[in-house]
């Protein structure tokens, strides 16, 4: 205990106050080394005493997680739901705006759902259904088809009301009154059943029972969109997993929910803890896929493309059919490609996308993704961003992709501005809305003049500081700057040392100021002679 | 050459011995005041033609007694500079006597007896001499004229002898000041001790009220010269002012406000003194110095005062380093009498350190004289070079600094000084001047570098947050400043209007309006490199009629690197064309550059001298001792002897981080 102690000191010295905390401490401390002679406690519990004593955890080296596993209370399973509700509480009320896609994308609906299973074809179906005019009523027909499969009434409700703001004849849209009331009795009996069932299990302490208990509710609860009640149950599965198999199904299971919920967080820390999970090196090597193909996608809603591009690429070429309930291997290829293309510059773009073994499996699925990302890595920016173009409709219309599209295609779109500008030292604004900006080049009668939006996109890019070069209208030029190093560095030496001049000035004023002790204190009435004694605040704590 | 205070006194006595008159006695003191007890004493006259003194006394006999009222200044003048004594007579008294009377008084001294053989005369028994009576006088008008003339004579010896007694002093007080000069080559530490003496010895003569007799002389400090006796000077003209005070009952009579007969004494001290000497008479100078500037103060002419506090300051102690109460008083008179330059010399130079109790009462005092590396050894407490300094006064003194340089533009060092006042360390509590000192921050941060300034790193978050709860219209101000948009901004300036004027700032917020327009047209030439002026207002949100003429101006005073170009078409407003960064005209702009660097080079330096006095004096302090001394005895309770010599050091750098 001694050896920890002395060790102690540099932090606990930082301040006035520590000083004369110290010094009880240190009195402490020998009053509690002679209680640990006389009753032989263990060093360590003496620390967690003197620990709580002093109120201030943090100070002790954090050794109390590895050292006291006991010592955390409560079961962590129930602090996960609590923050998984919180963070659940903060994320599902998004308001989303609606999107309305009027241009056909290119896929056939049939085809394009069939590469589904699960839960998600309902959900891709509505959102095609309600933001495509010309798939409407098809989608949501096909929608309103697969939540009647399901035991799910409300999906099947917000179907049928969807169909009926679009189609009012339709004979789909209007409710199946019978169905939804003996759906529901059955969904209410069958949960009061395996409420039941698992009260005694509880009752019977057979672990292997309870989990199965909370996983047939967790399951049914997912299967009626109770997804709330749905992760709740699974997490409480923990406590009775057995097996390093149990954790990873249930960890899958809680992601799946969270995926559907649009909780990344929460996806994020479970994928974290799939990672760390011991399981079986076949079996570990098998869910590497799953598990990195949905760590992308959550990077990628969390907004940090750069990541989310690199995962994407890592991903093995094993994934195949096996996690169509979330993600399909044509996904991965176009959710790579369009975050690389937005994050990456040119030579990271070849070598790690068009060169790399594994991406390439998934890019041959999407090949006009593998056609852009060559045509940006050649220099032919037009026809890469008109790729994207044609393709924007069925990016809509991707239920993950949807949210992301104006921004990745911002981006890209300013990456190859600014990759475009590189080589040259001055470039004709002609040439330039030529390339990025055709239909202003057609539809107006002078294309580079300062109010057309081209150019005030530019200076937008100039004035974020994306772009360093200067827009010369009278030549219609786009001139990059060129930067006189010997000014340069004889400005920034000159700034530098002014403002060291002055730092040091200043900190030798307060030192100065200190020692004087002159510092600005409330006036009590002793005028400022104080001096000394304000100077010797600590004067008690000496022997 | 020198005459010593001894041999002085030697020869008066033996002088009036000569007479063998033994009713005369005199008695002499060394340091103090002669005391006379016979009211009789020889008088010495001397007559500059030669002819009869009594004679031409008589004749001219109602001057000789008015002449008894005559002043003491008005005395002949003792013929105090040794160099004068190879003169011929006559000469030598033509240039010494001063009244209209052909009388003259005169003590004799040794070389005096040997250069001009006296007359001696009078002593009241010796009235009755036929050399000093006229016979052709009527008896009664003759006994009438002997009481008169007895009269005069005893007033008249009573006056030399408070005359023999003040040129006794004078005579100390030159030998006492001569046996400093010849020491001027002595190690520092004798000349230390002599000096110390010669103020300790003044210092005794003013309790003793001695000095008094010069009060009222004025040809006494004609025979100082400033520079080589600054003590004597000094001291003495305190007393003569302090007289004139007393008499007038004011504090600032005629005399001493600007272009009286003791202000420009005070001005010839002031601009010439020995800055070695007044080291030891602080108290004394900054009495001086305060008073100076409070009577130009009073005479409504700040600006005589300023300059001459100024010149002071910076003869006393060249580095300018050490604040002091006078620092604040120059400033404000600066700021009063409008000369912001003439504050330049003493604000350029960097404060970093305040007087400070240097070590125990118990230790030696230092040698003041020596030639210290930084004035902050002698510019102590101990001196009194500075009055009692509470933090409003230096919290003043870098407001006021910062204004200055607002008045002349310098907005970058204005920053400088009032981020000095608003990161001061302080306790739980905030100056208002701080609160004040951060408005202005924020209109200057906007001035200089066009966007609102974070305080300092050092400033304490508490005290951050009082100033943006304070501050709040300043800080709006200076975000919609940021974000651009001239509307805007006038509305939020017109809003608070009465916010503005209630601090005094509105000159500031005018200007901030002014550079609002050149600071958003300089950033469009980071964007643009030509562009029609007719595009210009859309960018800047202005109206084109008052662009146009801007921008001209702007160019024109080289605000902004740019011309204008006439298109052909005329029909088409013209075209305003950036220059482009690197075209500056080369060989003014690195010499400017490189004058810049040497200068930031030198200020460093002697930041880098201060920062080690600063050191030296923190590794002196009682607390740094005492922290020290707790640290071993903290080392040793805890039994682990080893690390003792560590956690010291430790201690040692906990304390510098408290500091800094």
């Amino acid at each position: 205990m001694i050896d920890r102690l002395t060790c102690h000191p540099p932090h606990i010295l930082c301040s006035k106050q520590h000083i004369v905390l110290s010094v009880q401490i240190g009195c402490y401390l020998l009053s509690l080394k002679q209680t640990s002679l006389l009753f032989k406690l263990q060093p360590l519990e003496i620390i967690c005493q003197f620990q709580s004593a002093r109120n201030t955890p943090s100070e002790l080296p954090g050794k109390m997680d590895t050292t006291l596993p006991d010592a955390s209370g409560p079961s962590r399973a129930d602090m996960d739901t609590a923050a998984l509700e919180a963070t659940a509480a903060i994320t599902t009320p998004r308001a989303r705006v609606p999107v309305k896609v009027e241009e056909p994308p290119k896929f056939d609906l049939d085809t394009y759902i069939a590469n589904y299973t699960g839960r998600t074809r309902y959900d891709r179906l509505y959102l095609i259904g309600t933001c495509s005019p010309l798939l409407s009523t098809d989608a949501l027909k096909a929608a309103i088809a697969e939540a009647k499969t399901s035991k799910d009434v409300s999906r099947y409700e917000r179907a049928v009301r969807a169909l009926a703001d679009v189609a009012p004849t339709d004979p789909d849209a209007s409710l199946d009154a019978a169905w939804v009331q003996e759906t529901n009795r059955y969904v209410q009996t069958q949960t009061e059943r395996l409420e039941h069932e698992l009260r005694g299990y509880k009752n019977n302490l057979i672990k292997e029972s309870i989990r199965m208990g909370h996983e047939d509710l967790g399951n049914h609860h997912y299967e009626t969109g109770d997804l709330g009640a749905a992760s709740k149950a699974y997490s409480r599965m923990r406590d009775y997993c057995t097996t390093p198999n149990h954790i990873t199904s249930m960890l899958f299971k809680m992601v799946n929910v969270a995926t559907e919920r649009g909780d990344w967080m929460s996806v994020q820390s479970n994928v974290h803890r799939l990672r760390n999970s011991q399981s079986k090196p076949e079996d570990a090597a098998k869910n590497l896929s799953k598990i990195s193909a949905v760590s992308a996608l959550s990077q990628m809603h969390q907004g940090s493309y750069l990541e989310a591009a690199n995962s994407f690429l890592s991903v093995p070429p094993d994934l195949g059919d096996t996690y169509n309930e979330v993600i399909t291997p044509n996904d991965v290829a176009v959710y790579g490609g369009i975050c690389a293309l937005a994050s990456m510059n040119r030579d990271e773009l070849q070598k790690s996308v068009l060169d790399s073994q594994t991406f390439r499996n998934f890019l041959e699925l999407e090949p006009h993704i593998r056609r852009a990302i060559a045509f940006f890595c050649n220099f032919k920016f037009r026809q890469c961003l008109d790729i994207l173009e044609a393709y924007r409709p069925d990016y809509l219309l991707d239920i993950h992709l949807q949210r992301h599209i104006p921004q990745l295609y911002k981006r890209i779109r300013t990456k190859s501005i600014e990759q475009y500008m590189i080589p040259f030292s001055r470039v004709t604004l002609d040439s330039m809305a030529k390339i990025f900006a055709p239909t202003v080049v057609g539809g107006e009668a002078r294309p580079t003049d300062i109010s057309s939006p081209f150019v005030q996109e530019l200076v937008g890019l100039i004035q974020d500081g994306v772009l360093n070069a200067r827009i010369d209208l009278e030549k219609g030029l786009l001139v990059s700057n060129q930067i006189d190093l010997r000014a340069e560095v004889q400005r920034t030496t000159l700034e530098s040392l002014r403002e060291f001049n002055e730092e040091a000035h200043l900190r030798i004023l307060h030192a100065a100021v200190l020692q004087a002790g002159l510092d600005v204190k409330p006036e009590m009435g002793e005028g400022p002679g104080l001096g000394k004694g304000g100077r010797f605040p600590r004067g008690p704590g000496r022997d | 050459m020198h005459h010593g205070a001894t041999s002085k006194l030697y020869c008066v006595r033996h002088c009036l011995r000569l007479r063998g008159d033994e009713r005369q006695v005199m008695r002499y003191e060394r340091h103090q005041m002669l005391r006379i007890r016979s009211m009789t004493c020889q008088i010495i006259s001397y007559n500059l033609s030669g002819r009869n003194v009594v004679g031409q006394g008589k004749r001219d006999e109602s001057k000789v007694w008015r002449g008894v009222s005559i002043p003491l200044s008005d005395l002949p003048t003792f013929p105090g500079s040794p160099n004068n004594h190879h003169n011929s007579p006559t000469s030598h008294f033509s240039t010494n006597i001063h009244i209209p009377t052909t009388v003259g008084f005169l003590l004799q001294t040794s070389y005096q007896t040997s250069l001009l053989p006296p007359l001696l005369f009078s002593s009241s028994s010796n009235l009755e001499s036929p050399s000093y009576c006229n016979p052709d006088t009527t008896k009664a008008k003759e006994s009438r004229n002997r009481t008169h003339l007895c009269a005069f004579v005893a007033k008249l010896s009573c006056a030399l002898l408070s005359y023999l007694a003040r040129m006794t002093l004078l005579s100390d007080i030159i030998s006492a000041s001569a046996h400093l000069h010849s020491s001027n080559h002595l190690p520092s530490d004798e000349y230390d001790r002599r000096i110390r003496e010669l103020v300790e010895y003044f210092r005794r003569l003013q309790t003793t009220k001695a000095l008094e007799s010069f009060a009222n002389d004025e040809s006494f400090l004609d025979r100082f010269d400033p520079a080589i006796d600054s003590i004597p000077f000094l001291f003495v003209l305190r007393v003569q002012i302090q007289k004139v005070q007393e008499l007038n009952a004011d504090l600032y009579p005629a005399d001493i406000r600007p272009s009286g007969k003791l202000w420009t004494r005070a001005a010839h001290f002031l601009t010439s003194f020995d800055g070695v000497q007044v080291r030891y008479a602080g108290r004394e100078w900054r009495l001086l110095v305060e008073l100076v500037g409070q009577a130009s103060q009073a005479a409504s002419t700040p600006l005589l005062g300023a300059t001459l506090v100024k010149d002071a300051m910076l003869r006393l102690d060249p580095s300018c380093a050490v604040f002091t109460s006078t620092h604040l008083l120059l400033v404000r008179l600066c700021l009063q009498a409008k000369a912001y330059s003439c504050a330049l010399p003493v604000l350029n130079k960097r404060i970093c350190h305040f007087p400070i109790s240097l070590g125990r009462p118990s230790s030696e005092p230092s040698v003041l004289c020596a030639d210290h590396g930084s004035s902050v050894s002698f510019m102590t407490e101990a001196s009194e070079v500075s009055s009692k300094i509470s933090y409003r006064d230096y919290l003043q003194y870098f407001l006021y600094g910062g204004m200055v340089y607002m008045a002349l533009k310098e907005w970058r060092k204005a920053l400088h000084f009032l981020g000095i006042v608003i990161s001061m360390p302080s306790t739980s509590s905030v100056s208002l001047i701080m609160v004040e000192a951060y408005k202005k921050w924020v209109l200057v941060g906007l001035l200089e570098k066009g966007k609102l300034c974070p305080p300092p790193s050092m400033t304490t978050p508490h005290v951050v947050k009082v100033y943006q709860s304070l501050a709040r219209p300043y800080i709006i101000l200076a975000h919609t400043f940021e974000r651009g948009d001239l509307k805007k901004l006038n509305a939020e300036i017109d809003a608070a209007m009465g916010v503005w004027s209630a601090d005094k700032n509105l000159g500031l917020v005018a200007q901030v309006v002014a550079v609002f327009f050149s600071q958003t047209v300089i950033k469009l030439g980071k964007t643009f490199a030509a562009l029609t002026m007719a595009d210009l207002p859309k960018q800047v949100s202005l109206c084109a009629e008052v662009t146009g003429p801007a921008v001209s101006s702007l160019i024109m005073s080289r605000a902004l690197n740019a011309t204008l170009v006439q298109t052909k078409d005329h029909a088409e407003s013209s075209m305003l064309r950036f220059s482009s960064i690197h075209s500056l005209p080369r060989l003014s702009h690195e010499l400017d550059l490189q004058s810049q660097l040497k200068q930031e080079m030198k200020l460093m330096e002697t930041l880098v001298i201060n920062l080690g006095e600063t050191n030296n004096n923190l590794g002196l302090s009682d607390e740094y001792v005492d922290t020290l001394h707790k640290g071993q005895v903290w080392s040793g309770s805890s039994e682990v002897n080893p690390t003792g010599g560590e956690t010291g050091l430790e201690m040692d750098e906990d304390l510098m981080g408290d500091m800094s």
